[in-house]
């Protein structure tokens, strides 16, 4: 009982960080309508930033967290500004090739910077554990969850709560109504893209200093990310971190109860999680909307 | 590939026979190949001339070079069936040539099977994957199928690494090596051929047309009485049985699979850039992406150096802003635009 309740925190504080990139990958999509399949790479590159700023100024990843996360909204929205929002209005083909290239190109450059030796961001507290019910965690674990459920409650209130907020759920909604109403797309889509980019620069940073990640990782976190956003429904953040918890509950039990060869089969798992979903409710658990609304 | 809302009165699969007419296979007529003897004539030449080129002493790497691209065509040509014609872009399609490739290993290690009756094994291995992945993923529109096909294929690479007892693992499997570099460039240069003529006659055929009409307009074509379900898996069937079947020849050619190299990521970008350079949906894009690319980088590439992924990163950004027809794409809309103001002049406007 003891491990099966350890197996369980763990797999929440992992659905956390899910949680939090999923919801980046989510917002673009259901806003844009673009896939991003450089979503990974993005991830990587905040964990980049604060192993970085750790390495070689010494500064606490929390500390720089919300730094990079502006760095992260400046780089999404030079992204969309740049590229991404000219094939916006094309086939999606098109945003899926340029988002792959641009996937592509990332890994390059870190390779190229960082090398393919996976690193860590130490902290001074990278060796603490946090006692919680009898149960431990890791102390970077701690704070990743929690740096998790605090930016989703405030990109929550933004989403909702807020001018910019309701003007991108409108865009969401329907483009032309809100073109109507004198929103500028254009500008909306730059500030969807820059929010989603700064939440997985965010769960970057965050995961940073929990596990060791190197520039090849990019596609798998895609890859959860997106597992999450077709079980919970595109634009539904319960939906999305209930999806994240299930993801991670499914990849910490593997992990534990699987013999040998469960830590490698969180792609595996997910993907045939997502077929059997897909086979039961072709539009997702979230079901009713098409999928192909985009919303 | 925009679909306009469909017009009472023309049926859906007509109006993309109708636009698509005017896309490759004319695009090129209206030029100067006008004359079909001619295409022909020209098409046996050039396959004369490949049949007989080995006879003419060239060395080991030439000979690799070109069926290097041979294959390439292979892959690109049956790629281009499911992601260009029906529309269902398959960013994962690796995974067919990683089931190839480990579908002949598997029964040379496990079986003692001798290779060349695995052959015909891997194509079967492809058409059951694709059976079983298609059937659900194929109701998903757009980008879903996209993604979730990236995923089977980072999902088999998984499996290929973990049941380490059963494939090797990491270790991978060593087959044993027969180098015979003519034998090769005349299978992979037979496999070109044939999935190019079956594209052709693809594009011709009543199936054909219904792919174009599930890509142009799924739910118009479904009312017309297209069954799309069917269309599109025998679309991604077709297409996946050829990957499975190239995926078994390249193992056995290279004599050694792991699954980093038979689930490649670099694989999944040189098919979507090759086909984009050439032109997706296109009958001819898909071969002369591969030949144009696979040249290209030869001669300035050379090996695959530690930068390759940022080169092949920047040249598909290039080509999806620059290029997003393909070089027929954009050839035929120059040929098909001419083609319009000719014929306005004889309107004498």
């Amino acid at each position: 009982m003891g491990q099966l309740s350890q197996v369980v925190l763990d797999g929440i504080v992992l659905g956390g960080f899910y949680a939090l990139i999923a919801q980046g990958l989510s917002l673009v999509f259901g806003v844009m309508g673009v896939l991003n399949l450089a979503h990974g790479e993005c991830v990587l590159i905040g964990a980049y930033l604060a192993w970085t700023a750790q390495h070689y100024l010494g500064i606490d990843p929390l500390v720089a967290l919300p730094v990079i996360m502006v760095l992260g909204f400046g780089f999404g929205w030079v992204l969309c500004k740049t590229l991404v929002g000219r094939v916006v209005e094309r086939p999606p083909l098109m945003s899926l090739l340029l988002t792959f290239g641009i996937g592509a190109v990332a890994q390059g450059v870190l390779l190229r910077l960082f090398s393919s030796t996976p690193r860590v961001t130490t902290t001074s507290y990278s060796d603490d554990v946090v006692n919680v019910f009898g149960l431990t965690i890791p102390t970077p674990r701690a704070f990743m969850l929690l740096g998790a459920v605090v930016i989703l409650v405030l990109t929550w209130a933004l989403l909702n709560r807020t001018r910019v907020g309701r003007s991108i759920q409108a865009a969401a909604q329907n483009k032309a109504a809100a073109r109507v109403v004198g929103i500028d797309i254009g500008a909306v889509y730059a500030i969807a893209f820059g929010i989603g980019i700064a939440l997985v620069f965010a769960g970057g940073t965050l995961l940073g200093s929990a596990q060791g990640f190197y520039p090849f990782l990019g596609p798998l976190l895609t890859m959860k990310a997106f597992a999450i956003v077709v079980l919970g429904g595109v634009g539904r953040m319960t939906g999305t971190v209930l999806a994240a918890m299930v993801i991670g509950l499914i990849e910490t039990m593997l992990a534990s109860y699987v013999p040998s060869v469960g830590t490698g089969l969180g792609i595996a798992a997910a993907f045939i999680l997502v077929v059997l979903v897909l086979v039961v409710r072709p539009n997702g658990i979230s079901g009713g909307k098409q999928v192909t609304a985009g919303v | 590939m925009s679909s306009g809302t469909p017009t009472i009165g023309t049926a859906p699969h007509q109006k993309a026979a109708d636009r698509l007419s005017a896309a490759p296979a004319r695009g090129l007529a209206s030029s100067r190949f006008a004359d079909p003897r001619l295409r022909a004539g020209l098409f046996a030449a050039g396959l004369a001339a490949l049949l007989v080129t080995p006879a003419f002493g060239l060395n080991n790497s030439a000979l690799l070079l070109l069926s290097t691209v041979f294959m390439w065509i292979g892959l690109t040509s049956s790629w281009n069936i499911i992601s260009g014609f029906t529309g269902y872009v398959d960013f994962g399609h690796g995974v067919f040539f990683g089931i190839g490739g480990y579908t002949a290993g598997l029964l040379v290690t496990h079986v003692d099977m001798p290779f060349w009756y695995t052959v015909p094994l891997a194509p079967v291995a492809g058409l059951v994957f694709a059976l079983l992945v298609g059937y659900p993923l194929l109701r998903l529109r757009g980008v879903y199928f996209s993604i979730a096909m990236l995923g089977a294929f980072m999902a088999m690479r998984e499996l290929a690494l973990v049941f380490r007892d059963f494939t090797g693992g990491s270790g991978g499997i060593i087959f044993k090596a027969v180098i015979d570099r003519t034998l090769f460039y005349y299978v992979f240069l037979g496999i070109a051929v044939a999935v190019v003529l079956g594209t052709v006659w693809l594009r011709r055929s009543q199936l054909g047309s219904s792919m174009l009409a599930v890509r142009e307009n799924e739910i118009g074509a479904e009312a017309r009485g297209i069954n799309t379900t069917a269309v599109k898996l025998t679309a991604f069937c077709v297409s996946g049985a050829i990957t499975a079947l190239i995926g078994s020849l390249w193992a056995y050619q290279t004599a050694f699979i792991d699954p980093a190299i038979m689930f490649r990521d670099i694989l999944l970008i040189n098919l979507a850039l090759m086909v984009t350079l050439g032109g997706l949906g296109t009958v001819w894009g898909p071969a002369l992406g591969a030949t144009v690319f696979i040249l290209l980088r030869e001669t300035l590439w050379g090996t695959e150096g530690e930068d390759f992924l940022l080169f092949f990163g920047v040249a598909l950004i290039v080509v999806v802003l620059v290029l997003p027809k393909g070089i027929v794409g954009s050839l035929a809309d120059r040929a098909h635009l001419a083609r319009a103001r000719r014929a306005g002049k004889e309107d004498g406007r």
